[in-house]
């Protein structure tokens, strides 16, 4: 099946579930990326059971900091 | 809600950058969630911007109108659990680039000109050189503070949890 995954179309697996598509993509900190899939949130507690769908947009949310680290330490 | 003099007198040192570093990075994570929680009970618009290596983002959150910091990022993650500038580096360009497009989104609110970045995560990757507009799910749906049932309705001392963990 084909999903969109951040902007770019992929063929992927059957059955493929947010969790393997995070491993598969070898998404960066996965245990604080924020995921959507067309237009909502995933809760992370599903990650492993939501199967995505034939046509399924996603998009990884990543958790970054400001810029200001440890200057003044 | 109005805040006490006291209590903006208190919230507000956890925005000044000087007192920040000092007390150590952990409180800078944290000042996105607390700066993201007094706007959202003060109904005021924040702009959002973070920056790492060769990799920016930004959002303006418009209270009430399109998701908060909350909905996106539920709570601040443990320290050391996401690399930080410090650890992995940023390109001082970079601060440049996203730090104008904030500057481009507040002129925007001020004059009402245009469409802001309510609703969408602007990201940009330098080394490909790509923008993306990524369209954001709606506000609210479980956000701890900004659904119409939060559960965080006064703000997070993280000055005092920090604090206790010392002790
Ligand atoms: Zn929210």
């Amino acid at each position: 099946m084909k999903i969109i995954v951040a902007g770019v179309k992929k063929e992927v697996a059957e059955g493929l579930t947010v969790q393997g598509l995070i491993e598969q993509e070898q998404v960066e900190t996965p245990e604080y990326v924020t995921v959507s899939v067309n237009e909502e949130f995933i809760e992370s507690g599903t990650f492993a059971s939501h199967v995505l769908k034939d046509g399924d947009e996603v998009e990884f949310l990543y958790f970054m900091g400001g810029g200001a680290y440890g200057i003044y330490e | 809600m109005a805040f006490t003099n006291e209590q903006l007198e208190r919230y507000s040192r956890h925005i000044i950058l000087k007192e920040i570093g000092v007390k150590g990075q952990k409180k800078l994570l944290n000042a996105k969630f607390l700066i993201n929680d007094a706007c959202v009970m003060e109904k005021k618009p924040l702009s959002h911007a973070g920056i790492i290596r060769f990799k920016g983002q930004l959002t303006t959150i418009l209270p009430g109108e399109g998701p908060c910091y909350r909905c996106i990022f539920q709570s601040p993650p443990p320290k050391d659990a996401v690399p930080t500038c410090k650890e992995a580096g940023v390109i001082g360009a970079m601060g440049g680039v996203i730090g104008s497009l904030q500057a481009m989104e507040a002129v925007k609110y001020i004059t009402g000109a245009g469409e802001l970045l309510s609703g969408y995560l602007l990201t940009y990757d330098a080394l490909k050189m790509e923008f993306r507009k990524i369209k954001l799910p709606p506000r609210g749906k479980g956000c701890a503070v900004c659904s119409d049932t939060p559960t965080i309705t006064k703000l997070i001392d993280y000055e005092q949890a920090a604090c206790e963990l010392k002790h």
